[in-house]
Parts: structure tokens; sequence; C-alpha cells
């Protein structure tokens, strides 16, 4: 019986060092973590912990009701679509583990440079490393992490423009949106209402930043601003490449006739006149008949 | 005696408008620099695209090249200005308009008299032993030596090192015939790009020695009747899909130099091998050459000899030293002493020493002769096309080839 005892209290301990240690070196300081469980009874859960997850559901842009401390049918069906944002299983019950989730990217602080740049401003996304750099005047100047698109739906790489800018309500696509110039699909630079997400690929080809991160760059940024994407993904390519060609494979072949030494314009995905007269230069110094598509041959010569 | 006195003066006047145009005749080349002035020297080059340089490293020989003549000569000051490739030709046709050319141009499009600015080589060359036969061939135009040669660049066919080793012939020099029996033995076929006569041009300086404008009689007859052989025998493909050639299964012709350089740098170097163009039976053959030069100009406000001698100064020494630039390239230097140390596989250094020393078609264009070329060759597309394709036959092609000359 006494050795029960002992074991049951150092099981306690232990539980009750871990629980510290976790909330010490693991949790934000400011979010309150709840040990219950929440899911729908009948009568419905109620308490300060609902209305709590009321509440941050409500700044990340999730909840729109009112703050009533209830776990109703709603309640659930909200969480139900955060952990599908997640990418977890939509179960619509909060776990203990689900708190932290909620306050990721709270513990995460603008290590980099918050000045605004005093040069010409443009951008550089690196889709493998998860980051965004901003340049002024060519020189590295603050960096921020980020979160791409998924292998399925993959961020656009290339050479763009910002087109448009807006302030968002923090919905899917945060407080603030920048387009891109993009021609083959509606891809932007933003805030997220899922900030568990960044340093992830989860985006469907966006880049997602943290609210306060693309909130502190928002102004540094006027329309027209140059966004260069590198990644290193997988691209398809479709051969012969001619004009009048948008997508991708494009901008891979516009960046390497510009390692080739030719001048294509910007990589920005659309195969132009001035692509066209790149690929012409191309064919005339290997002696080839200057047709200006990307056949085969010149596939094979530049080796996007 | 009126029509004397109009005749003589006609004639006087004649022969002062000669002697004002020929700038050249009142260039003293024994002119000193003067000790406490400092000369500039504007020189422009082009820089290549990545096909040609893919390790990027021409800009930098050059300009090291610049610094050691630079620093050897600390009275000449030389302003490099590096055009790009697909813009350079036109910013120098502007500049020659105006008269303001710059001292010294890098030419890459193996023309050797460009302009009446221009100041020949030949003023300044002590000893012109020191070019190689190619090198002397590429600087001379209408019996003088304009340009400062730099590189040759040899044309071949390229093949696979592993099925050449099964071809298993020596071709220091060969047929059409030869070359056939080798392609039908193993099963190979010779894949040639012909737009604008690329690959018939050098077959025709292969077989005669010639450039354009000088094929006839039964060379150019043979030439084409060979190569009608290889049509009907299926041995040719004009697909030009180079790429078939990683496959082993193929050779390929007529081809610019820019391809061998990318060939050799993009694959491995002991695998790409150049052969000869064949030549035809019983005749010899040449190797087909293309070069590069270093033009002198003068602009129309005379900067006075001494800066003309300092211009000749910084060409003599980077046209001398091209050793590290041609090897790079995979070309040929112009000159003896290049400084020609070559990290380059030994067969194809015996073919750039063969390309060097003899048997060399390579003959220099004026500007204006490269822009006859380029119509010639604009107009010789059909006439191939036609042989190629069967609807006209060796005979008909070299007749018609022969009017359009």
């Amino acid at each position: 019986m006494k050795r029960w005892l002992y074991t049951a209290g150092l099981v306690v301990l232990v539980i009750a060092l871990g629980s510290v240690l976790l909330r010490e070196f693991f949790v934000p300081e400011n979010y309150i973590c709840y040990n219950r469980k929440l899911y729908l009874t009948d009568p419905p859960l109620t308490g300060a912990d609902v209305e709590e997850l009321q509440l941050r559901l409500r700044e990340l842009g999730f909840f729109i009701g009112e703050v009533n401390g209830i776990y109703d049918e709603e309640m659930v069906k909200v969480v139900k679509d955060v952990q599908h944002s997640l990418g977890v299983s939509p179960s619509g019950e909060v776990e203990v583990d689900f708190w932290p989730l909620l306050y990721h990217g709270e513990e995460y602080t603008q290590g980099s440079n918050t000045e605004e740049p005093p040069g010409e401003v443009h951008l550089e996304i690196y889709l493998d490393k998860l980051q965004l750099k901003v340049f002024s005047d060519g020189e590295e100047w603050a960096a921020f992490p980020i979160s791409p698109g998924r292998p399925a739906t993959p961020s656009p790489m290339g050479e763009w423009r910002v087109t448009d800018k807006s302030y968002r309500p923090n919905d899917a696509f945060g407080t603030r949106w920048m387009r891109l110039s993009v021609p083959w699909g509606g891809y932007g630079v933003h805030g997220t209402n899922a900030p568990w997400s960044i340093g992830r690929v989860a985006s469907l080809g966006c880049i997602r930043m943290y609210n306060k991160d693309v909130e502190l760059i928002y102004p540094w940024i006027p329309v027209g601003t140059r966004i260069i994407i590198t990644g290193d993904y997988d691209v398809k390519y479709r051969i012969p490449m001619s004009q009048g060609q948008v997508g991708q494979d494009v901008v891979m072949v516009q960046w390497a006739l510009r390692a080739a030494g030719f001048c294509p314009g910007e990589a920005d995905g659309r195969f132009d006149e001035e692509m066209t007269e790149a690929v012409v230069q191309l064919q005339r110094t290997m002696g080839m008949e200057p047709t200006g598509v990307v056949d085969e041959t010149i596939f094979w010569l530049i080796n996007p | 005696m009126r029509k004397v006195i109009v005749l003589s003066l006609c004639l006087l006047l004649l022969v002062a408008c000669q002697g004002g145009s020929s700038q050249e005749q009142q260039i003293d080349p024994r002119v000193r620099l003067d000790a406490d002035k400092t000369y500039t020297v504007e020189y422009w080059d082009v820089e290549p695209p990545g096909v040609m340089d893919p390790r990027g490293e021409y800009r930098g020989k050059v300009e090291e090249l610049v610094l050691d003549f630079c620093n050897e000569h600390p009275g000449i000051q030389v302003n490099m200005r590096w055009l790009s490739w697909t813009e350079a030709q036109q910013e120098l046709e502007q500049a020659l308009k105006k008269g303001t050319p710059p001292d010294l141009w890098g030419d890459w499009a193996g023309i050797a008299y460009y302009h009446g600015l221009q100041i020949p080589a030949e003023i300044w060359l002590e000893d012109e032993e020191l070019l190689t036969p190619a090198g002397a061939k590429a600087a001379r135009q209408g019996g003088q030596t304009w340009a400062w040669p730099r590189w040759i660049w040899p044309r071949g066919l390229l093949a696979l090192h592993s099925q050449w080793d099964e071809l298993d012939v020596v071709t220091a020099q060969w047929d059409w015939r030869e070359l056939a029996e080798c392609l039908e033995e193993t099963d190979f076929y010779l894949q040639i790009n012909d737009w604008n006569g690329e690959f018939s041009t050098q077959a025709l300086q292969a077989a005669t020695g010639y450039g354009y404008g000088q094929w006839g009689g039964q060379e150019l007859h043979e030439v084409f009747a060979a190569l009608e052989l290889l049509r009907q025998e299926g041995l040719i493909d004009q697909s030009t899909e180079y790429q078939e050639i990683t496959q082993g299964t193929n050779m390929l012709g007529g081809f610019a130099p820019a391809l061998v350089t990318w060939m050799a740098e993009n694959m491995d170097q002991e695998e790409v091998v150049l052969l000869p163009v064949p030549g035809i039976s019983g005749g010899n053959t040449f190797v087909p050459c293309s070069a590069s030069n270093l033009i002198q100009f003068r602009q129309e406000e005379y900067k006075g000899d001494d800066h003309s001698k300092a211009t000749a100064l910084v060409a003599q020494h980077l046209a001398t030293n091209q050793g590290a630039v041609a090897e790079l390239l995979w070309a040929a230097p112009a000159w003896e002493q290049a400084n020609w140390t070559p990290d380059l596989p030994p067969w194809y250094c015996t073919f750039l020493e063969e390309t060097m020393e003899k048997k060399v078609p390579l003959y220099s264009l004026s500007s204006k002769g490269r822009a006859r070329e380029n119509e010639f060759r604009d107009k010789i597309n059909a006439v191939l096309a036609d042989f190629w394709a069967g609807k006209a036959d060796a005979q008909d092609v070299a007749y018609r080839l022969e009017k359009l000359q």
C-alpha cells in the first residue's frame, strides 16, 4: 500500500513538473492553458475556458458569433474549421494540446529590422528556406518567416511586381493583402488567421506571413515593388514553347536564357516578344535557324 | 591649253583627296610617347553569352591582361567598356557614324576591316612572323594586315569519344566516301544544321580552301555529289536535334563554335571529340575556321600619332597574350608566343595546333564583305532546302550556287 502511494506520488510530481516545464519553455507566456477537454454535451459545457476560446477565435477571424462562454454546435463547427486549417482531423473537440496552437506566433518577436528601409525596396522570397527578405537599395534589411504553397499548390517562382494592395478584416488573408503580377492566378503576399501555419508549407500558393509582420512591411511596399520568388520544386515543361505561352515553365526558361547570357526581360512567366528575341539570339549564336521557338534542342542547351 | 589646266587641277585635287582619306599614311610609327602625358585608351569589348563562356571568366581574364599592361605602362590608362552580346554591333556602328569609335574594338565577327577610320595594324607590326599562319590570314584584307588577331576557332564534326573508338579510323585527312563507310559500318548517321548553308559552307571551305563567292568548277560539283550520296543512302539527318548526340548514334555537323565550347563544358570533356570536315577524294582538305580580332580606330577628331601608338601598344599586348582567353573559349591563339598552355584534352590540342599551323582556308572579311556574305547565305536557303528534300540534284545545286555568287 505504502509502495503504491509512493509510486502515485512520483507520477503526480512528474506530471506537475512536466506541466510547469511545458508552460515555461514551450508555451507563450500570455495565453491561458486550460486542462478541461471541450466537446459537445447536452446541456453544453460552459465556462471561462469556452469564453477565452471564443475570444481567441474571434481575434483570428474564425468566430463571428456572440462571446457567451457556451460550447454549442456553432463552436463545434468553428473548431472543426480551425482543425481543418491546421491539417489535423476535424473532431470538433478541444484537447489540452489545442491551446498552444491557437497562440502560435504570439511568442514570435520580430528579430529583424523594424525600421522603415531608407532606399528602394525589393523583396526576395526563398520557398525552400520559408523566408521573406526585404532589401533596401540592394542591401538586406529585414527577414521574416513565411508559409508558402504546398507541393500540390506551389507558390509561383519568378520576378513579380505588386499590382495592388488592400487592408483585410483578418480573414483567411489576415489583415493585409498585396497582389502579385502572376499571370496564371491570383497570388499574393498576405497575413493569416492561421498563424500556426507559418514556418510550414501550408498555403494554396500565396505567401502567408504573421499579421504583425505583414502589417510592418505593408507601408514599405508601394504598388510596383519587385518581388523575386525562388525555390527548387520540379516544374513540368511544355515543349515546344512559343510566344503567347504563359506559366511557371516559361519563368524557368526565362531564367535559363538569362543564365546563358541572353535577355528575355523579367522572368514574369510571359513568353513575349522580348523572350522570343532572346531565343532568336541564342539560335543565331549557335548558327541555327532563328525560329524563336524553344524546342527540345534549345531546352537541352539552356537546361532550365 | 585650258583643258590641260583643268585636267591638271582635277588630278591635283584627286591626289589631295586620296592623301587626306588615308590617315594611316600620315602616322609615324616611330613616334615617341610623351613621358609627362597620361594617355587614355578607350577599349570596348563584348561579353560573350554563357553558352560560349559557361564559367563566365572571359571578362575577368581580359581585365587581368589590361591590368598587367597598365602596371607595365603607368603612362597609359585603359578605359574598358563592356557591351552586351546582342547590342554590341549596333553600338559600334552608331559610334562609327558619329565619328567617335573607341580606340580599340574587340571584334567577335571575324572581320579584319571595318571602316575608313580604322588604323591598320600593319603600321605597328614589327615582326609578322610571330603570327600563326591562321592568325595572319585572319588579319589580312586586300593585301594589308588590318587587325590584331586574337584567336581562331576551328569547325568540324562533333562526336562522342566512345563512338569514335568504335569507328576506329585515323582522320587527319579523310574524304566523304570514307566518312560514309564509317557511318554505314557502325549504323551511325550524320546530323547536320544547314540553315543558311552552315554545313554546306564548311564542306566547301574544307574542300576548296576558299570562302563564299569563290566556289565553282569541279570542286563545287564534287562536294555536292558526295553529299548527295550520303543523302541518298540515308546517312544524313537534318533535324538539328543536337541533344541526340548523347545517345551515341550520330555525329553533328554545321554548328557554330559556341556549340563546341558548350558541349565541352557541359559534357565530359574527354567524351566529346571534334573531327575534321572531310574533303573530296584526292584533294587537299582544309580546316574551316572563324576568328576574332582587335581593331584599332581613330576618331574624326584625331588624337595624335602618340595616342595611336599608345593604343597600338595596348592592342599588341592584348592580342599577343590571348593564350588563357583562347583556352577558355576552346580556341587556338593567333600568335606563336601567346602563353598558350592549354589544359584541354590532348586530341583537341592536336586539332587546334593543326588549325594554327596549316591548311586553314580562313579568309578575312571587311564589314561590307560580311554583309554580302549574309545576303548570300539568306539566298541559299531555298536552294539547299530543295537539295536536302531531294527536289534538286548535286548538279542543279552546284549550278544554282555558281549563279548566286
